[in-house]
Parts: structure tokens; C-alpha cells; sequence
């Protein structure tokens, strides 16, 4: 799915803007999960 | 420019340093509002007295500029360093006038830290700070973490000769558009649009924590600004250990790791190039050193006993990590657990984490995570021209919006800036060590300045030396323009000198 962008680039309509932001969200997501990996296995180590 | 400067060139440098001090004139009416919003009225005076004096200030020195002048790389860059330092002193007038500083040492020491977006304070009983004079602190880190060059071009530079050269000047080299003007808009575009969705969801989470609806706003925007920037400001003492709150801190995350992802990745990914997110080598040198790093962090406090629970680890260790590599500088631990209780291979994790910092062309500080990835992309290749045939064809690129070619010329100068910033990190540890703090605490506290973090050990406090509050200074703002700017003023102030 590629919603409509602006032909001189510039910031486009509110659709593109929250799905933009919602993808940077789910990448600094992906840091929660691998932070709760390793302190798991940090943790179980030491267990 | 010739070889000695004349006249004319120090008028054009003069010139852009005064458009800024407007700029920050014009900045000045958001703590005004506020002001007068909560009827501080004396602190309505101090910033009319500060706003007087940047207008006043940028007015007269902006009408240095030559009829016939022109701009050049080296007044560029020479002007941005003056306009970083001219904005220190001006912007430090509303802090000494609160009588919150023992000096105005401090107050310059507080601005340049806010400016640089580092986050380390000297002020006096935090807690009672006026809100005009903390949404102060909150917005000049914020128009730092853009670029107080970004501002002046936005609005008052016409983006014709010399804005190129300010722009780069400010350790931002990366254009969204042809046009630098267009890129400063569009740098303030994004911000913008992130700052609607922060404050909502800060003052949100800061109700459902228990604050006040106007404490809870005030709160939200002011850790919004601190976060966006990765500046690591925050309105009360305890910084965050005031809130109490995983959530209040998970969102805050949210928001300083995207302050810190580089403008033109937010550009390409809002306007539809999404898959940008997991093919840019600053997202995944930031997200691979991120995982060693923490990996390092996490062994170390688990070794020692710190947090024997996920909870705790996730909340002290995993926090402070991100905080710290993202240049942020929010802090869940007081200063002096980091030296009693972290340990040793902890500290060295978080020296590194704090040196390497995010992204290039955002607010963050540090080598950023597109030279270390350059750098090991280089290292690959030469191993491989080592184990290939000296006939074999390998492509030497790297992906960052595009694909670029990684040529020695590149390579060489990422090494430079590289070199530089762990130069710049052994000066500010032997200064520290100097003035009588223990090694590991000086290191990591140089690591916090170098990088502009604002993480602390407890050597950032009122009553350290002077010499070494003027060395942090320094770096600070050196570390915050990437060098090129401040080896510009030396140069330039050493060919005036050599002409007497």
C-alpha cells in the first residue's frame, strides 16, 4: 500500500503522516522487546 | 576570505550572529506568555529585559552586514560558532536576574548546556523555579536541538549566500531539499508535527499518573521539548524519579529515540518511504550497538545484584541506557548510584553508549551512529580486499536515504570527526581527573559532556571548580558542532592575530 505523497516532497496528507510515525513507533518498539530479552537472559544467567 | 581577515569579514560574521540574537529575541516571547499566563510578573521583567537585549543586540550587529558583501565557507562557519556563543550569554540574562545561580559563570554553563541540548544543570533549588523560567530552559533546548542557526534560517536568514555554510556549520549536513531554507522549514515541519502528538500523550500519561491537569500539561510540554531534542532537562530535581511512573517513562522513550533518529530518515518515512525505517545504516547501527551495549550494561548490573528483577531492570538499566545513547540524559537512579552501585563494566558500557550517540542531522550528540557505521562498513572492506584477489570487484556503499558510494575521502573524514570526539573525551577526563575527581567518574563524565548526554556522576554540581565548569563549557559546544565550526574560529582568529 503506498498512499499519496507530495510531488515536491514535502510533508504530505495526515494519512502518510501517521502511518510515517506509527513505523518509527514499531522501531523503537522492536528496543522494549530486545531490552526485555536481554535482561531476561541476563537474569536467568545470574539465576 | 584571504588569509587575513579584514574588515568586511568581521562585519558579515557579525552580521548572521545578530540575526540569531534576534531569533532568540523573538523565542523569548514563549516564557513571556507564560508568565504572564501564571502572573509571575517579575519574571516578566527579567525576560523583557533579556528579549530587549538580544533584539537590541541582534538589531544593531545585524546592520554590520556590507552592501557589497560576500559570504564565504570560512564566515559561515565562524559565524556559527560566535552566534552559539553569543546565544550563551544572552540566553544566561533571565537565569541570573532569577538569582537561581551562585554566578554567571553558571548561568552561560546552564544556557550552553540547554543550547547543546547536553541536559547537566547548576541551578539552585530546582524545584522552585519559576514557570516562565523553566519553560525557558525547556525551549532553548529545543530550539537548540533543531539548531539555533535552523531557527534563524527558518525566519530570518533569506537563504541565499552563506546559509548553506551556517547550516553545516551547526553539524548538520545532511539537505532535505535543495534549498537549506526549505530543509530548515521542513526540520521545524517535523518537529512540529511531533510536538502535537508528544505534549497530548505526556499530558495524558501525566493525569492518569496522579498530576494535576495544569501540572500535568506544563509537565508534558516541558519533558516533551527535553525529549524531542534529547536535551534531558526536567522541571524538578529528582529529574525522573520525580514521576514514579514505567509509563510516563515508556512514553518519554517514544519520543527522545525519535528526537534522535536523523531528520532526513523522519522526512523520507513521513512522506512514504517507510521501508527506509529497516535499510538505513543509522537505524541499524543505532539498534546493533544499542543491543551490545545494553547486553554489556545488563551483564554487569546482574553480575553485581543491582536489579534482581525484570521490572527494576528494565526501568534503571534499560532506561538509563537508551537515555544515555540516545544523548538524552533522563535519568530514573540518582547521580551517585551510578559510582556506589553500577560497578565498573557497567560504567565503561554506558562511556561508550553516551560517546557513540544517535544520529547525524538530529538533535542528538555524540561520534553518531552514522560514522561508527561507516567506519565498520570500512573495516569489512578492507578485510576483504585483504582475503579477495587483487583483481576481485566489490562494491564499496552504504544505504542513508540512498545508496552513497563509501570512498576513502569519506572514510577519512568520518575517521577525523571520530578521532576528534575521543580526543576531545581524553581532555575533558584528565581535566576532571585534574581537578581531583576520581578516573571512572571523570571518564564518565567527560563521556556525558563529549556527547552532550547530561547523565551524571555527581561531578556536574555549583561548587566544582571553575576551570573545570569553563572546560565543559568548551566542550560542550564543541561537541555539539562537530568540531568544523570551532577549528573555522581558530583559524580565523589565529590569521588575525598573525596579520598584528
Amino acid at each position: 500500500m503506498r498512499l499519496r505523497t507530495d510531488r515536491r516532497g514535502r510533508l504530505a496528507g495526515f494519512g502518510e503522516l501517521a502511518l510515517g510515525m506509527a513505523v518509527e513507533i514499531a522501531y523503537i518498539g522492536a528496543f522494549f522487546v530486545v531490552g526485555i530479552v536481554v535482561c531476561l537472559v541476563c537474569l536467568a544467567f545470574h539465576a | 576570505m584571504r588569509n587575513h581577515p579584514r574588515k568586511e569579514d568581521y562585519l558579515i560574521i557579525l552580521s548572521y550572529a545578530g540575526r540569531v540574537a534576534i531569533g532568540l529575541g523573538i523565542v523569548c516571547v514563549a516564557p513571556m506568555l507564560v508568565a504572564i499566563a501564571e502572573g509571575e510578573w517579575s519574571v516578566l521583567v527579567d525576560f523583557i529585559i533579556c528579549a530587549g537585549a538580544c533584539l537590541l543586540s541582534g538589531a544593531l550587529l545585524s546592520m554590520c552586514m556590507p552592501d557589497d558583501a560576500h559570504p564565504g565557507w570560512l564566515h559561515g562557519m565562524v559565524a556559527t560558532a560566535v552566534s552559539w556563543l553569543l546565544a550563551m550569554v544572552l540566553a544566561a540574562i533571565p537565569y541570573a536576574l532569577s538569582g537561581h545561580y551562585g554566578s554567571y559563570l553558571d548561568c552561560m554553563f546552564d544556557a550552553m548546556s540547554g543550547f547543546t541540548t547536553t541536559g547537566l544543570t547548576l541551578v539552585l533549588d530546582l524545584d522552585h523555579l519559576s514557570m516562565a523560567l523553566n519553560t525557558w530552559r525547556h525551549v532553548i533546548t529545543f530550539v537548540g536541538g533543531q539548531g539555533v542557526v535552523v531557527l534563524a534560517l527558518s525566519f530570518l536568514i533569506d537563504g541565499s549566500a552563506g546559509s548553506y555554510e551556517l547550516y553545516v556549520g551547526e553539524g548538520k549536513d545532511e539537505r532535505l531539499f535543495p534549498s537549506v531554507l526549505h530543509t530548515a522549514k521542513a526540520i521545524w515541519k517535523i518537529s512540529a508535527a511531533y510536538f502535537v502528538v508528544g505534549v497530548v500523550a505526556l499530558w495524558v500519561t501525566g493525569i492518569a499518573i496522579g498530576l494535576p491537569v495544569k501540572a500535568a500539561f506544563y509537565h508534558g510540554m516541558w519533558i516533551y521539548m527535553a525529549a524531542w531534542s534529547t536535551g534531558g532537562f526536567a522541571p524538578m530535581s529528582q529529574n525522573f524519579l520525580y514521576y514514579h511512573s514505567a509509563a510516563y517513562e515508556m512514553v518519554s522513550v517514544v519520543f527522545f529515540v525519535a528526537g534522535s533518529l536523523n531528520f532526513a530518515l523522519h522526512h523520507a518515512v513521513l512522506t512514504g518511504s517507510r521501508r527506509e525505517m529497516i535499510k538505513n545504516i543509522e537505524t541499524i547501527s543505532f539498534f546493533a550497538s544499542f543491543v551490545i551495549l545494553f547486553s554489556i550494561v545488563a551483564a554487569g548490573l546482574t553480575r553485581g545484584g543491582v536489579y534482581p528483577d525484570l521490572v527494576a531492570m528494565m526501568r534503571k538499566g534499560f532506561f538509563q541506557v537508551i537515555s544515555g545513547q540516545t544523548t538524552t540524559g533522563f535519568m530514573t537512579i540518582s547521580a551517585r548510584q551510578f559510582a556506589l552501585e553500577w560497578g565498573d563494566l557497567a560504567l565503561c558500557g554506558m562511556c561508550v553508549a553516551m560517546m557513540i550517540g544517535g544520529s547525524a542531522g538530529s538533535t542528538a550528540g555524540g561520534i553518531k551512529g552514522l560514522r561508527v557505521g561507516a567506519l565498520l562498513l570500512a573495516v569489512r572492506n578492507d578485510g576483504r580486499r585483504l582475503l579477495l584477489p587483487p583483481s576481485a570487484v566489490f562494491k564499496k556503499k552504504m544505504h542513508m536515504i540512498e545508496d552513497r558510494y563509501l570512498g576513502d575521502e569519506q572514510v577519512r573524514a568520518y575517521a577525523l570527526i571520530t578521532v576528534l570526539y575521543v580526543g576531545m573525551w581524553v581532555f575533558a577526563t584528565l581535566a576532571g581527573v585534574a581537578a581531583g575527581y576520581p578516573a571512572l567518574d571523570a571518564a564518565f563524565e567527560a563521556a556525558s559532556v563529549t556527547g552532550n548526554v547530561g547523565l551524571s556522576i555527581g561531578v556536574t554540581a555549583p561548587a566544582m571548580p571553575i576551570f573545570l565548569k569553563i572546560v565543559y563549557i568548551l566542550v560542550i559546544w564543541a561537541g555539539r558542532l562537530e568540531f568544523m565550526a570551532i577549528l573555522a574560529l581558530g583559524g580565523f582568529i589565529v590569521s588575525a592575530v598573525r596579520r598584528r
